[in-house]
């Protein structure tokens, strides 16, 4: 297939601040909602050039990555620039016949919010939009758009999870989704619209396409409530006393009052 | 003497409901004294004033789905976050936006766009199909080879 646009790749890698570009023969970036970005590009490399420290995979298990990847892709005119992306993988593959070649692969800056076993302090009489902050700054993240209603957490534990875990069961309450920018954390509630941000026509844009129309469970009512209503004993006191009013028992408690009007046992 | 709370003097307080008060009253020296011990069930104290409604619920129902199909219900969603009715309403509606009003999805191949964003709508054209839609983005997939490439697009289409 031709593509009347020139597009190209440009893969830098940045250790301790110093950017290395390494050409690549073949770009590959995923994006989905909710969903780290996943990247990956191939190498060719005959003489071992790149397999090296430089390309080594390099997610510290706690604190932020030293060594990034960026990568810049253009289309004609239009550009864009995927920065503070972290490398996961390389395979160096040493083939003959069909060229040698290193490939790295890795994700977008979110994979740092799903490290297993992380702890923090729980969450008590909060918002939502103060955990959600808290959580992405001990992370280090710099940014963070919460386009979505903020609401009270009473309480919300977090310890020996994935901090992605913690958030994403605050988003699943008002069915946000999230994408990460860089270092920016943005959060969104997808909505039914009738303005199109991009216009997709026929041959002009489109190479081929798939429609797929599935009715596979539907479903035309559900319930959404709280768990937890009553089961808290929000106050006990135990005590002496005495006192009758109209022949019972009787006695002020804080700013209620109780009347026991069949005393119920012995007399006395 | 007993430590006053710094609810007994807070009016605010005084407005929590409660739903069940336990007493338990033994006799101690015949008439003159009893023993209690009295406990409150209900909504602690630090809900009050939180915006939490302890009894959040809130269902959805496709009235003309149901009267076409009949009542197809999910199974309840329950959660300890769920904090007033409003958020039940919009927390059933994605469920049923995602999962039970989904229309149809689509896969493309396009040119490589640079400045779509997973958050954005688009309108596809397709004369053979006769598709002239909105659709979310779900996915895309920008793939270069060389000097080449294409976008591959997941997009879905929500029912208005």
């Amino acid at each position: 297939m031709s593509n009347a646009r020139i597009v190209g790749a440009k893969f830098k890698i940045i250790d301790g601040g110093t950017p290395t570009v390494i050409p690549v023969a073949q770009t590959t970036i995923t994006r989905a909602k909710s969903e780290p970005l996943k990247w990956s590009v191939t190498i060719p490399d005959g003489t071992c050039q790149y397999f090296t420290d430089l390309t080594k995979p390099d997610l510290q298990p706690v604190g932020t990555p030293t060594k990034t990847v960026q990568i810049e892709i253009f289309s004609g005119a239009a550009t864009r620039t995927y920065s503070d992306l972290i490398l996961l993988d390389r395979k160096y593959n040493a083939d003959p016949n069909g060229g040698y070649t290193l490939t790295l692969s890795g994700a977008d800056y979110s994979q740092v919010l799903f490290r297993d076993n992380q702890t923090m302090e729980t969450f008590t009489s909060t918002n939502t939009h103060i955990a959600i902050p808290e959580i992405l700054t001990e992370y280090g993240f710099v940014s963070y758009d919460l386009d979505f209603p903020d609401f009270y957490l009473m309480q919300m534990d977090f310890q020996k999870d994935r901090p992605i875990n913690r958030i994403q069961t605050i988003l699943n309450e008002v069915g946000a989704f999230w994408r990460c920018e860089g270092k920016r954390f943005i959060i969104w509630i997808p909505s039914i619209r009738t303005a199109s941000d991009f216009h997709y026509q026929d041959s002009a844009h489109i190479y081929s396409i798939n429609v797929n129309e599935q009715v596979l469970n539907l479903v035309n009512k559900v319930k959404v409530c709280r768990v937890t209503k009553n089961a808290y004993q929000a106050f006990r006191q135990a005590g002496t006393t005495c006192g009758r009013f109209g022949g019972k028992l009787s006695g002020v408690f804080m700013w209620l009052s109780y009347l026991i009007n069949n005393d119920v046992g012995s007399l006395f | 003497m007993r430590e006053q709370l710094e609810s007994e003097n807070n009016p605010v307080y005084n407005n929590g409901e409660v739903d069940e008060v336990a007493f338990t009253v033994t006799p101690h020296d015949a008439a003159l004294f009893y023993n209690w011990d009295i406990q409150f069930t209900g909504i602690p104290i630090e809900y009050v004033g939180s915006g939490i409604n302890p009894n959040a619920i809130y269902e959805y129902e496709d009235t003309a789905s149901i009267a076409a199909y009949g009542e197809l219900p999910a199974s309840n969603i329950e959660s300890n976050f769920t904090a007033t009715n409003e958020l039940a309403q919009m927390k059933a509606e994605a469920f049923m936006r995602e999962q039970g009003r989904l229309k149809r999805t689509l896969d493309f191949e396009t040119i490589i766009n640079p400045y779509l964003e997973l958050d954005e709508t688009i309108r596809i054209t397709e004369k053979v199909s006769g598709i002239d839609n909105y659709f979310n983005v779900e996915s895309v997939t920008t793939t270069i080879n060389g000097a080449d490439g294409t976008d591959s697009l997941q997009v879905v289409e929500y029912e208005g």
